[in-house]
């Protein structure tokens, strides 16, 4: 209603505060980073060591884990492309993210092929690539009707906003703009979205003796 | 889960301020870990089946205007069955209210009576129960609003803006959906959508977001909410966030067309939250007596809601 005062709506009490999120798109870091291509990286690394190993203790690595983890991120950046980055610091959490993700999805297989019942049941197929497997295939059109299902029955706004966020890879801040919506909306319907299809990935978890991970 | 998954998706393109924030959420509790996890996983695996999803033509995505032709999707058809009935007796009543000599028209609306009125340069004005509101033939940008609420969505065209004239105040869009209640001296106005320029004592620049109270005393007051939450009348959904409970009945009244009357006792009290105003009386009374935790009690003057 007009008359009402809001600070944040109910539901989205606890989320990331509004008043930052303004500021995502942005770069606050001198030129030399953006343009500073590896040398200019590796230094930055150097700079943050500190802090990335303090996010990476708060994604619960062991201390072990951390120097393999750095390591494996100075590598990266020695040998890998990186072409003009417009946010360098943000960039090196990216990367570091992205690392500890991909070796915990690693384990989680790895966990799961340990798994006795698991092993007996599809182990040979989780040692192969699952995704070329018939019964893959098959989860794999089962949850695309039901993805399809879930985008269809979103608010045609909505589906909107997920396509351009998660498949045109469009910033919050961008859709936004072009849609002449606040970033808060964009971020309501993106949570909601995102909710509705990340429960359609636990149902099929759930559903015995197969492999989603 | 939730604010796991608020925070994967705002640190996709997250800045630097972004990660040590998100580092501070996992420091402050080794549970938030795992459900971040589970969400970056999960969406993960999705990442083929998203590539091949169906997702509808973007072309077919612009915000559809009453007027516009074609059918309505199908999840919505009731709320355009109710819009173009609407529009029919808006047209009726039009044609009785034309005044000979002038091109302006009343609309006026009884308490429970919604109308929509398409405009011919195809905005559209929601006018709520309990209000009254001057159109005129000859000029689609020209709108008074005498009493009561209204909600505009205005196809912005900057060398002839949309004007709503309130008393000597004027609201001019720039490029827009934005809500109007003007009551008891007050003057509230929310911006979902683009801007609105108020022009009165002093002018006021509001964004998407926005709200403003002037106040009978001629202060004025400008705030931030949802835009989701403006406007929610129109779809029978009224959002509270620590209101006074004597402002939710004037809203209810005016939506449902039942007079409130409120026991002293209730008048320091407010609610934060949502209310349906759809469906039929005795649902909603069930739900104000469940949601506010009051008696409703019911006779042919209208409800009293009771401690």
């Amino acid at each position: 209603m007009s008359r009402t005062v809001f600070s944040l709506q109910n539901d989205v009490d606890n989320t990331p505060p509004v008043t930052l999120a303004t500021n995502w798109v942005h770069s606050g870091q001198p030129e030399a980073w953006r343009t500073g291509g590896v040398g200019g990286m590796k230094q930055l690394l150097l700079e943050m060591h500190g802090d990335l190993k303090r996010f990476a203790l708060s994604r619960q690595c062991d201390p072990d884990e951390i120097d393999d983890l750095l390591q494996d991120l100075f590598v990266k950046l020695t040998t890998g492309k990186t072409g003009p980055v417009a946010n360098p610091r943000a960039y090196l959490y990216q990367m570091t993210n992205n690392l500890i993700l991909d070796r915990r999805r690693g384990k989680r297989r790895q966990e799961r092929r340990d798994d006795a019942w698991a092993r007996a049941s599809f182990g040979h197929e989780l040692r192969n690539d699952p995704a070329a497997s018939p019964e893959r295939t098959a989860i794999d059109r089962h949850l695309l009707a039901q993805v399809d299902a879930a985008i269809a029955a979103m608010p045609d706004r909505r589906a909107e906003i997920l396509r351009r966020f998660r498949i045109d890879g469009q910033t919050q801040q961008h859709i936004a703009t072009e849609l002449g919506i606040s970033l808060s909306a964009v971020e309501k319907h993106l949570q909601k979205a995102y909710h509705v299809l990340l429960e359609l990935r636990e149902e099929l978890e759930n559903e015995p003796g197969q492999e989603v991970v | 889960m939730e604010q796991a998954l608020a925070w994967h998706l705002r640190l996709r393109d997250g800045d630097e301020a972004a990660w040590e924030e998100f580092t501070a959420w996992l420091e402050s509790d080794p549970a938030h870990n795992a459900a971040y996890e589970e969400v970056a996983a999960r969406d993960a695996a999705l990442d083929s089946i998203l590539q091949e999803a169906n997702f509808a033509a973007p072309d077919n995505m612009h915000p559809a205007a009453a007027n516009d032709e074609g059918p309505p999707p199908a999840s919505k058809g009731w709320r355009w069955l109710a819009i173009a009935a609407s529009l029919v007796l808006v047209a009726m009543l039009a044609a009785q209210l034309l005044t000979s000599g002038s091109d302006r028209y009343v609309v006026a609306t009884s308490p429970g009576e919604t109308r929509t009125i398409a405009l011919s340069d195809g905005g559209q004005i929601v006018v709520n129960g309990g209000s009254e509101i001057v159109l005129d033939h000859e000029d689609a940008r020209f709108a008074e609003l005498v009493a009561g609420e209204a909600h505009f969505t205005v196809v912005h065209d900057a060398s002839a803006p949309f004007v709503v004239t309130v008393g000597e105040d004027r609201l001019v869009d720039i490029g827009t959906v934005f809500n109007v209640l003007r009551e008891d001296g007050e003057l509230h106005v929310a911006v979902a959508e683009g801007a609105v320029r108020y022009e009165g004592g002093r002018n006021v620049e509001l964004d998407a977001g926005e709200a403003m109270r002037l106040g009978a005393d001629g202060n004025i007051q400008v705030s931030t909410l949802p835009v989701e939450a403006i406007g929610g009348w129109v779809d029978g959904m009224l959002v509270y966030d620590a209101t006074p409970i004597g402002e939710l009945a004037a809203d209810i009244e005016r939506s449902t067309g039942i007079a409130i009357a409120l026991d002293p006792e209730l008048e320091g009290r407010s609610f934060s939250g949502v209310i349906q105003t759809t469906g039929d009386d005795a649902a909603l009374r069930g739900r104000l007596q469940d949601l506010l935790g009051v008696t409703v009690d019911s006779d042919e003057t209208g409800w009293t809601l009771r401690p």
